[in-house]
């Protein structure tokens, strides 16, 4: 873009007004905003639905599901993302943490460690027969219910009081110049999909010999595939509104791809929880539907990235 | 590795033009300070299978404690080599074997009741392979009657495909000197009995022998291992060959090493979660209650690349061309944003080693509802993010990049995705 001569010499003897970057300006009202907004409103049914929360739950779960990427400033403060929602949970941690919550009777869930809290901890909860001989498992799910209303209102509240503007606007200690927001939220919808190959599919899938269904996500409830399609759908929001139109024209086919193996799987026995993992008749299409997003993957990296003129940098699936 | 591993990896595509600092120069210092840690860690490994050897011959409080010296000592050198792994794929490669963590240690030793049985994840989670010389996997016999370096290496790290059974390295180690550490959130480490290696009627806990078979197998694996990465980074090896081979991926070794381990790997995985699940089995070194220097080593190893200058143990120095002077000749106010943060980590890491040095241990920081420990531990993740954001400031203006992701052939190679 040309700066005329004249308004740069305006802009340096008026107070610096920084301007919105249009890119990155769309990402936050039209796709950032409105998911959280979303998030909230689900949310407030779950605390509506109090014991019977199982059709509130699962639809909390996929708003939630569709910000999951987005973890950057208002997610990160005070831990309220690891609040609403821990998971891989390698070593079983939030079972434990549930049993011993429901022994001790102690309800107050603001100072509980984060395997206890959230949608994970609500699912076992909801979900899992283990749960129901407690007496309290009732008032522990609404207990959670207020904690994930509270922590959904908190993150909306902060982005758009504060965080919208920061990363609109740029030329601030977070983001120096627009090259650092738009960085931001390129960098969300690289490590969406890498959590979503690697994690929500990479872990059912195990190996050939030694498939693990039960390291599914959410399997309890069978949502793991929905989760999968939930994702692609927001971050597919997200790509388009960054890319420009010869980006879009590769983008399109490869979701439509992915797209096509999840409901070839949705009607499959063991499709909706990913345990059809262990079929090798059917195995395949699962790793078909994870090919495809890695090749989304490249597109966006090879493509997007040089487009945007910028990198990706480091995200917090790096390490082990 | 069995899983698809996504890490990022930085591509440097075109590294400035640089009026004095040679960047094949930074390059050789960075293979340098690597080579001397590596040798470094291999000579207090050295001690330590000295101090094993005796502990074995002859079974005493005194030689027990030698041994838990000779680890401590070893752990100094080690963890400052940590900042090789994520940018050099033959450290990163190797590195589950040496520092795998976090372990079911059930799967090794005799554990508490509290401990549990075999979980979802991980049906040898309570194997103890040292009371059982047989035992069966995936429906397979498997003969441990002999605990070999071996057996170790080949058959019981990562049995099942689970990560959590890491049966070798650093901390199989640990745990074999120092045990459970029982003490949930109270001060304290483990506390094995000498007698658990102790000959005849004086052994506690049973299978004495086999106890001794394994934690000399396995540090006699861990000296090998550590002999083998050492080689790699001397004049000739292939770990200094290959950063010496290219000067943007050189570089991209190291700002890659010290982005992921600072903000993914340390801040992330080891320091934020423990504190989130407030879980005192989530410590790096929660045997002998080391993790307090675990942290500090790792976030010293990413000054000292970035410095080029490392304090060997016996007290001399490697230093040399540094990515500091590389980036200070082209953006002065940079180079010294990065080193300000740099000295802000060391300095919060430094305030939790203080702090569990003088008697608030590890495990008490955390704690729920202890916010004196939250704070700390969460200054030093928060030190370790901010530096990350200069480091990717750093990537920017050292060379305009684009990424590459590890680990898959189609990401590997993005061409081929498109034929």
């Amino acid at each position: 873009m040309k700066i005329s001569r004249t308004f740069t010499a305006a802009a340096l003897l008026a107070p610096a007004i920084a301007a919105a970057d249009p890119t990155v300006d769309a990402a936050v009202n039209d796709h950032i905003l409105p998911r959280f907004e979303a998030l909230v409103a689900a949310t407030s049914d779950l605390v509506a639905a109090d014991c019977d929360a199982g059709a509130a739950w699962e639809d909390a779960a996929a708003k939630w599901i569709a910000v999951s990427h987005l973890r950057f400033g208002p997610t990160e403060v005070d831990n309220r993302a690891f609040e609403l929602a821990y998971w891989p949970d390698p070593r079983g941690a939030t079972p434990k943490a549930l049993h011993a919550m429901l022994a001790d009777g102690n309800f107050d869930v603001s100072d509980a460690s984060i395997a206890g809290r959230g949608f994970y901890a609500m699912e076992f909860l909801i979900f899992d027969e283990a749960f129901y001989e407690y007496e309290g498992t009732c008032d522990l799910i609404a207990a959670l219910a207020e904690d994930v209303h509270a922590n959904a209102v908190a993150i909306q509240t902060d982005w758009q009081d504060r965080y919208a503007d920061l990363i609109r606007d740029a030329g601030n200690e977070i983001y120096r110049d627009h090259t650092e927001s738009l960085q931001e939220v390129y960098k969300a919808v690289g490590t969406g999909l890498e959590f979503t190959i690697d994690q929500r599919l990479a872990r059912p899938l195990g190996t050939f010999d030694r498939p693990r269904p039960a390291r599914a996500e959410m399997w309890r409830s069978g949502r793991s595939l929905d989760n999968v399609s939930v994702s692609l759908d927001s971050l597919t929001e997200l790509a388009l509104i960054l890319a420009d139109d010869g980006i879009d024209a590769q983008i399109a086919p490869l979701v439509a791809r992915a797209h096509t193996q999840i409901a070839a799987l949705s009607e499959l026995e063991g499709g909706a929880d990913l345990s059809l993992v262990e079929n090798p008749a059917h195995r395949f299409k699962v790793e078909a539907l994870q090919q495809a997003l890695v090749d989304l993957r490249v597109v966006l990296g090879v493509e997007l990235g040089p487009q945007l003129g910028v990198i990706e940098g480091f995200n917090s699936l790096d390490g082990d | 590795m069995r899983h698809l591993f996504l890490t990022t990896a930085l591509t440097l595509s075109a590294p400035m033009a640089f009026a004095e600092v040679q960047t094949a120069d930074v390059l050789a210092t960075y293979a340098n300070i690597a080579e001397a840690g590596f040798a470094d860690s291999l000579a207090t490994a050295q001690t330590l299978q000295a101090a094993v050897d005796a502990l074995i011959a002859e079974p005493s409080a005194a030689t027990l404690q030698n041994a838990k010296d000779a680890w401590l000592a070893s752990r100094v050198p080690y963890q400052q080599t940590e900042v090789y792994r994520f940018g050099n794929a033959i450290v990163d490669d190797w590195e589950g074997k040496v520092n795998a963590w976090p372990l079911d240690e059930g799967l090794i030793d005799y554990v508490d009741a509290s401990y549990g049985g075999p979980t979802d994840e991980n049906e040898l989670a309570a194997l103890n392979v040292v009371a059982n010389p047989t035992f069966t996997l995936s429906g397979e016999e498997i003969d441990a009657t002999q605990i070999t370096p071996e057996f170790l290496e080949g058959q019981l790290h990562e049995a099942d495909g689970v990560e959590a059974n890491v049966a070798t390295g650093y901390h199989a180690i640990e745990f074999l000197l120092w045990g459970q550490d029982l003490n949930g959130h109270g001060t304290g480490a483990g506390d094995r009995p000498w007698t658990d290696y102790a000959a005849g009627d004086d052994c506690t806990n049973g299978n004495c022998d086999r106890r001794a078979d394994y934690l000399k197998a396995a540090t006699d694996l861990l000296v090998s291992d550590l002999e083998w990465m050492t080689a790699q980074w001397a004049t000739g090896g292939d770990a200094r060959a290959e950063v010496l081979a290219d000067d943007a991926a050189g570089l991209s070794a190291i700002l890659t090493g010290m982005g992921s381990l600072s903000y993914g790997e340390v801040a992330g995985e080891r320091m934020r979660l423990g504190v989130m699940l407030n879980d005192p089995e989530e410590e790096h070194s929660c045997f002998a209650d080391n993790t307090h220097n675990d942290h500090y080593y790792d976030g010293l190893g990413v000054q000292n690349v970035y410095l080029g200058s490392y304090t060997r143990i016996d007290g001399s120095t490697v230093t040399g061309a540094s990515l500091a002077d590389l980036v200070g000749e082209t953006d002065a106010a940079l180079d010294a944003e990065m080193q300000v943060k740099l000295a802000a980590t060391m300095r919060e890491l430094g305030e939790i080693k203080l702090a569990a040095e003088a008697g608030f241990a590890y495990d008490q920081m955390l704690e729920a509802g202890n916010a004196d420990g939250e704070a700390l531990v969460m200054g030093g993740v928060n030190a370790f993010v901010d530096q990350t954001r200069t480091i990717e400031r750093i990537v920017a203006v050292v060379g305009a990049g684009d990424i590459t992701v590890e680990g898959s052939d189609s990401l590997d190679d993005p061409e081929a995705v498109f034929q």
